[in-house]
C-alpha cells in the first residue's frame, strides 16, 4: 500500500518541481516580496527607518528599598525609552560608579530608543490595552509588580531569579510596529539578565574564592545594592542599554525584525497556494480522466487521495523550510553576519513548520470537498488565501483580534515570532494549527467522499 | 466458451438536483466470451459509457452486479479491477511526464514494480512503437502517439480483459487504422478479450466477434453479426440522394405499390448546413454520413433529399426505382446499395438510425 501512496505523492511533486512558473510562485515571490519590504522598512540591515512608533508603558512594579533608598527597575525601563533630558526626573538607580566611569555611548548610532518610541505613561494596565485596540498605540508595555525583586542581586543565597514576564500587547492593525516594539522589550531585558547574571557569578567566585566574603556581602549587603544596580544602569557602558540603537549585541535587528515577521508571513501565504494545487490537482486529474484512471486501477480510494495528500503535505513542508533557510540566507547577506533570524529552537521551527503545513493542506482539502471545477475552486481558493493572509497579518494590516485568532498565518507567524524571540510558549499555537488542520481535513474528505461518482 | 465478463441486471439512475430521477441504464444483461472482441454499439447518449463504467468500477452500480474473470466488481473490486485494462477515451495521461514515467507510474498503481515493471514497460513501447521516444515528454507528442501511450498503460499489467472506448473519436485515417490492427494484435497475438464501445456501426462490424446494440439504456440486441442480420431479414437498403429536389408522397406510394420487393420507401432533407456546423471532426463527420451527402457537401447545398428504399433483391428493383423518379422528374444524384447490416439491425429495432 505504502508504495503506492508513494508514487502518487512523488508523480504529484515531480510535476510541481518541474514548472518553473509554480517554482517561481512559491520561492522567489515570497522571497522578493519579504526582502523588499523587510529594505524598505527596516533599513539595509543595519539601520532602522521606522520612527515613533507610538507605545503606552504602565509600570506596576513596586519596587525595592535599600538603605532607604527606593530603587525602581522598572522605571530605569521606562527611561530608556524617553529622551535623554527626561532621565533624570525619573526615580531610577543611583549608580554610585557612574561619576568615574567612561561613557561608552554609541553617538553614531543610526536611531536611538527615544526616537524610535514616541512614549506615553499610564496606570492602568486595562486602559492601556483598550487605547491599542482602539489604534491609539501599536502596542502596550505592561511592567509586573515584582519587576525590580527579580533583579534584585542576594549574595545570601546568590540564586537565580525568578522569572519575569514583561508584557507587550501588540496591536494587530500595526503588526510590524508591534514586532519592533516587542524586539525592543525584549533586547532591554536581556541586557538587565545579563548583569544580573554578571554580578551573580562575579560574587559567586568572590565567595569560592575566600568564603569569608560571604559574610563581610551579607552585613553590607544594603550598602552594596546601590552598586549591584549599576549591572543594570543606563548610563555605565560596562552593560550597554543606554540610548541602546536597535541595531547591538545580539538583539535582533529592525530588518531582521521586519523580515522575520513579513517573511514568515508571505512564506504561508503562498504555502496556502501550494497546497490548494496540490490537493486541487486532485480536481484537474479528475477532468483530465487521470483521476478515473486511477479509480479502474486495483488501487483504492484511500491509497489515491493520501498519496495525493501526503505529496501536498511534503510538498508545503519543503517550500515553508526553503523559505525560512532562504529568509535566513537573505538576512545574513545584507546583514553582513550569518545570523539565524528563527532562534536556535531547531525541534521547535519543525514542529511550527510541520503543524503549519498540516493546517494548509486541510483547508486545501476543504476546498476540494466542496468545489467540482478547478474554475470554481481556483477563484475560491484565491479569495480564501488572501482574506485568511489579512486576518493574519500578511500584508501588514489585520482586523485584529478576535478574527485574526481565525488565520493560521497568525499562528503560524506569531509561533515562529515567539521562537524566534527565544520563548518556547508555542503550545497553543500549535495546538490551534492542528485543530485546524484535523477539522478542515475532516470536513473536506467527508465532502469528498461524498461525491461517489468520479 | 467461458465468460470473461457477466453483468447482471445493471441499473444506473442519476438523481438530478431539482429531485427527479433519470435511469441512464436500465437493467443490462452482457457476457462476453474470453479472447473474443466484443463491440457496444450505440449512438451518443445511449448508455454505452455509463454501462461500461459500471464494469470497470468506475461507478457503483444502483443495482446489479458485474463480474470480471469471477470477481464481483462490487465485492471483490481489487481483484476483478486486476484482471481489466482500460483505454479511455480521452488522452488520460500526465503530460509533464515521459512516455516511460507514464507507464511506470501507472504499473505501479497496478502493483507492478522493479526488474518485473521495468520489462513489462519495454515490452510496451515496443508493441506501441515507441521507445525510441521513451524519454519524451507527453506533451511534446503528436495526437496519435498520445494514443498510442494512452493504449499502452491499459496494456501494461497484461490484463485479460480490455476495454476499449471510443478509441478513435477524432483521429487521422492512419491512426485509426493502427488502433483497429492493434484490436486485432490484442486478440490474436496475446490472447485478450477486448470489450470496444463505439457509435459507428462500420468499426463494429470491421472488427467484432460478437456485438451488443445499446439504445436509451436498454440492451436491444445481442449476438454475432450473422445473427443480428438475420433479423431484418434479406432486405437491402437503396438510397437515393436526389440533392435538392423534393419528392412527394404520391412518388413514394407509387415506388411502394408498383416495384415489386418493395416494401418501405421514405423520404428526408438532411439539413446540411446544421451537419457541417458540428464540432465533430470532419473525419468523423465523414465517418457518419454516406458518400452521397459527403459529394453533396462538397457541392456546396445546404440540404440533401434521401430518398430511402428497403427491398427484397434490391439491385433487381434499382431500376424500376430509377425509372419511376426520373418519369416524376426527380433528378437522381448518386445511388448507394446497402446490404443487410448493423444499421440495418438498429434501424428497424429503433425506426432510428445510428447517426440519427
Amino acid at each position: 500500500m505504502m508504495k503506492k501512496i508513494l508514487a502518487i505523492a512523488w508523480k504529484d511533486n515531480y510535476q510541481i518541481f518541474t514548472d518553473r512558473s509554480l517554482l517561481l510562485l512559491m520561492f522567489i515571490t515570497p522571497l522578493v516580496i519579504s526582502t523588499i519590504v523587510a529594505l524598505v522598512f527596516g533599513g539595509d540591515g543595519g539601520a532602522a527607518s521606522l520612527s515613533n512608533i507610538p507605545v503606552v508603558v504602565v509600570n506596576q512594579d513596586v519596587g525595592i528599598v535599600e538603605q532607604e533608598q527606593r530603587i525602581n527597575y522598572g522605571q530605569q525601563f521606562i527611561s530608556l525609552l524617553m529622551p535623554p533630558q527626561n532621565s533624570d526626573d525619573m526615580a531610577a538607580v543611583a549608580c554610585p560608579l557612574l561619576e568615574d566611569a567612561t561613557q561608552n555611548q554609541d553617538t553614531t548610532s543610526p536611531i536611538a530608543l527615544y526616537e524610535l518610541i514616541d512614549l506615553t505613561q499610564l496606570d492602568d494596565p486595562q486602559a492601556a490595552r483598550d487605547a491599542v485596540d482602539n489604534g491609539d498605540y501599536a502596542a502596550a508595555i505592561i511592567i509586573p509588580s515584582e519587576f525590580s525583586q527579580a533583579f534584585r542581586v542576594d549574595p545570601i543565597t546568590i540564586s537565580a531569579q525568578p522569572t519575569i514576564q514583561v508584557e507587550v500587547y501588540g496591536s494587530q492593525g500595526v503588526p510590524i510596529s508591534a514586532s519592533v516594539v516587542r524586539a525592543v522589550v525584549d533586547s532591554i531585558i536581556n541586557t538587565n539578565k545579563t548583569g544580573s547574571i554578571a554580578i551573580n557569578t562575579a560574587l559567586t567566585t568572590l565567595i569560592q574564592l575566600n568564603p569569608a566574603v560571604l559574610s563581610q556581602l551579607q552585613t553590607a549587603d544594603d550598602t552594596l545594592q546601590p552598586i549591584y544596580a549599576c549591572g543594570f544602569s543606563p548610563d555605565l557602558g560596562i552593560v550597554t542599554i543606554n540610548q541602546q540603537p536597535i541595531i547591538s549585541g545580539d538583539a535582533r535587528s529592525l530588518f531582521e525584525v521586519i523580515l522575520l515577521s513579513v517573511g514568515a508571513s508571505q512564506a504561508v501565504f503562498f504555502a496556502l497556494f501550494s497546497a490548494q494545487f496540490g490537493v486541487l490537482n486532485i480536481i484537474e486529474e479528475r477532468r483530465a480522466g487521470t483521476l478515473q484512471r486511477l479509480f479502474v486501477s486495483p488501487t483504492t480510494r484511500f491509497e489515491i487521495l493520501t498519496g495525493k495528500l501526503f505529496g501536498t503535505f511534503g510538498t508545503v513542508v519543503f517550500q515553508l523550510s526553503i523559505m525560512l533557510l532562504a529568509l535566513t540566507l537573505v538576512s545574513s547577506l545584507l546583514t553582513g553576519t550569518l545570523t539565524n533570524i528563527w532562534g536556535t529552537n531547531i525541534i521547535g521551527i519543525i514542529t511550527v513548520v510541520l503543524a503549519l503545513s498540516f493546517a494548509a493542506t486541510g483547508i486545501a482539502m476543504l476546498l476540494a470537498g466542496f468545489t467540482t471545477t478547478p474554475e470554481q475552486a481556483g477563484p475560491i481558493g484565491g479569495v480564501i488565501n488572501i482574506v485568511l493572509a489579512m486576518l493574519g497579518g500578511a500584508f501588514g494590516v489585520t482586523f485584529g483580534p478576535p478574527l485574526s485568532y481565525l488565520s493560521l498565518i497568525y499562528w503560524g507567524t506569531n509561533a515562529l515570532d515567539k521562537l524566534s524571540a527565544g520563548s518556547t510558549d508555542i503550545l497553543l499555537n500549535l495546538i490551534i494549527l492542528l485543530g485546524q488542520g484535523v477539522l478542515f481535513f475532516g470536513i473536506g474528505l467527508i465532502l469528498f467522499n461524498r461525491r461517489a461518482e468520479v | 466458451m467461458e465468460n470473461i465478463v457477466e453483468a447482471r441486471g445493471l441499473v444506473k439512475i442519476y438523481k438530478r438536483r431539482d429531485g427527479t430521477t433519470v435511469e441512464a441504464v436500465k437493467g443490462v444483461n452482457l457476457d462476453i466470451r474470453k479472447g473474443e472482441i466484443f463491440s457496444l454499439l450505440g449512438p451518443n447518449g445511449a448508455g454505452k459509457t455509463t454501462t461500461i463504467s459500471m464494469i470497470s468500477g468506475l461507478i457503483p452500480p444502483t443495482s446489479g452486479d458485474a463480474k470480471i474473470g469471477g470477481y464481483s466488481i462490487i465485492n471483490s473490486p481489487i481483484q476483478a479491477k486486476k484482471l481489466l485494462g482500460v483505454i479511455p477515451q480521452e488522452i488520460a495521461l500526465y503530460p509533464k511526464l515521459t512516455a516511460r514515467q507514464n507507464l511506470e507510474f501507472f504499473g505501479r498503481m497496478y502493483g507492478l514494480g522493479g526488474s518485473v515493471l521495468r520489462k513489462q514497460v519495454d515490452e510496451v513501447l515496443e508493441f506501441i512503437d515507441l521507445k525510441d521516444r521513451q524519454n519524451d515528454r507527453v506533451e511534446t507528442f503528436s495526437g496519435g502517439m498520445k494514443r498510442r501511450v494512452n493504449i499502452g498503460v491499459g496494456l501494461l499489467h497484461k490484463p485479460q480483459l480490455v476495454y476499449m472506448d471510443e478509441p478513435t473519436v477524432g483521429i487521422d485515417p492512419q491512426s485509426r487504422r493502427r488502433i483497429l490492427d492493434t484490436v486485432f494484435r490484442l486478440r490474436d497475438e496475446y490472447n485478450m478479450s477486448v470489450l470496444y464501445t463505439t457509435h459507428l456501426m462500420e468499426e463494429a462490424q470491421e472488427l467484432s466477434d460478437r456485438v451488443a446494440i445499446i439504445d436509451h439504456g436498454t440492451i436491444i440486441a445481442q449476438g454475432t453479426q450473422g445473427e443480428l442480420t438475420q433479423q431484418v431479414g434479406e432486405e437491402d437498403r437503396l438510397l437515393f440522394h436526389v440533392g435538392e429536389a423534393v419528392v412527394d408522397e404520391a412518388l413514394l406510394k407509387r415506388i411502394e405499390q408498383n416495384v415489386e420487393g418493395v416494401t418501405s420507401a421514405t423520404y428526408t432533407v438532411l439539413n446540411l448546413k446544421e451537419l457541417t456546423a458540428s464540432d465533430a471532426p470532419q473525419t468523423d463527420l465523414i465517418d457518419k454520413l454516406s458518400t452521397g451527402t459527403v459529394a453533396a457537401i462538397r457541392a456546396g447545398h445546404t440540404t440533401e433529399g434521401l430518398v430511402t428504399v428497403v427491398a427484397r433483391r434490391g439491385r433487381k428493383a434499382l431500376p424500376h426505382i430509377i425509372n419511376l423518379m426520373d418519369s416524376n422528374g426527380v433528378q437522381i444524384q448518386s445511388v448507394e446499395v446497402r446490404e443487410p447490416d448493423l444499421e440495418a439491425v438498429f434501424l428497424k429495432l429503433t425506426g432510428r438510425a445510428l447517426r440519427d
